[in-house]
C-alpha cells in the first residue's frame, strides 16, 4: 500500500467510526417510549435463539406489555 | 394490554404506601433514559424500606402487599402489568447516596423517579461483572453524564473505570 492509499485508508475509515458514533449518538437521543420499544422488540427477537439453547429462566422471555 | 407506564404507576401507587419509603428504577433500564436501548428481561427497582423492628431486613411486608394486589411472582421477580420486577433494597452507602439524588423523569405522563446516570456508572463498577463494566464504559461516555460529577463519585468511593 503507498504512502497515499494508506492516508486514504485512515480517512475513510475515521469517517466510518464518525457516521457509527453519530448514529450511536442518535440513538441514545431518542424518546425514552421509543428507546423501551426497541427493547421490547429485541426481546422478541431474542426469545426463539434463548429457548433454542435451553437456558432459559422461567422469567426470561419478552414482556407481556406494550412500550 | 399491559403498558410500562401503567407498571411504573403501580409503582408510584406502591411508595405512595406504608411498605416501601421510596423507590427508583435502576438497572438497563434506568440506563435507557440516558443511552440507547439496550437488552434487558427485567426491571430493577431500588427501595427504602420504612423503619423495620426485628435486626434482618425483611421484603416480606413488600411482597405481602403485592401479593394481596393479586401479582404473581416469578423467581425472585414479581409479575407487575407483564414486566418482570426485581425489588432491590438499597445496599450500600452508595446506592443510599444514589437514591437521595434520583431525577424525576416523565414516562407517557406517569413520573419515573430514575437513578442518576453518574451513579448508575458508579453501581455498575462496583457490582463489578464484564457485562456491567461495559455498559458503565457505554453510560460514561455518553452525553447524559457529568463527567466531573462522575469522578467525584468515583473518587469518594474508591472506583475507577479500568
Amino acid at each position: 500500500m503507498s504512502v497515499d492509499e494508506k492516508h486514504e485508508a485512515v480517512e475513510e475509515a475515521a469517517r466510518i467510526f464518525a457516521a457509527k458514533e453519530e448514529w450511536h449518538r442518535k440513538q441514545a437521543a431518542l424518546p425514552i417510549k421509543e428507546k423501551m420499544r426497541i427493547m421490547l422488540e429485541l426481546q422478541k427477537q431474542d426469545y426463539p435463539f434463548l429457548k433454542a439453547r435451553g437456558v432459559l429462566r422461567s422469567w426470561e422471555k419478552p414482556w407481556d406489555c406494550e412500550a | 394490554m399491559n403498558t410500562l407506564a401503567s407498571t411504573f404507576q403501580c409503582l408510584n401507587d406502591l411508595s405512595a404506601g406504608s411498605v416501601i419509603r421510596e423507590y427508583a428504577v435502576a438497572g438497563a433500564t434506568a440506563a435507557m433514559f440516558y443511552m440507547e436501548a439496550v437488552r434487558t428481561y427485567n426491571l430493577d427497582v431500588f427501595v427504602m424500606l420504612p423503619p423495620q423492628t426485628g435486626s434482618i431486613l425483611s421484603m416480606e411486608p413488600l411482597y405481602s402487599e403485592l401479593k394481596r394486589s393479586g401479582y404473581s411472582f416469578d423467581a425472585e421477580h414479581v409479575i407487575i402489568n407483564g414486566v418482570p420486577v426485581q425489588f432491590i433494597p438499597s445496599y450500600c452507602t452508595l446506592s443510599d447516596e444514589a437514591m437521595k439524588h434520583t431525577m424525576l423523569l416523565d414516562y407517557d405522563g406517569v413520573s419515573v423517579p430514575v437513578l442518576k446516570p453518574e451513579y448508575l456508572v458508579a453501581l455498575w463498577i462496583d457490582a463489578g461483572g464484564a457485562k456491567r463494566i461495559q455498559r458503565a464504559r457505554d453510560l460514561a461516555s455518553s452525553e447524559s453524564v457529568h463527567g466531573v460529577m462522575l469522578d467525584e463519585i468515583l473518587d469518594r468511593f474508591g472506583l475507577e473505570i479500568r
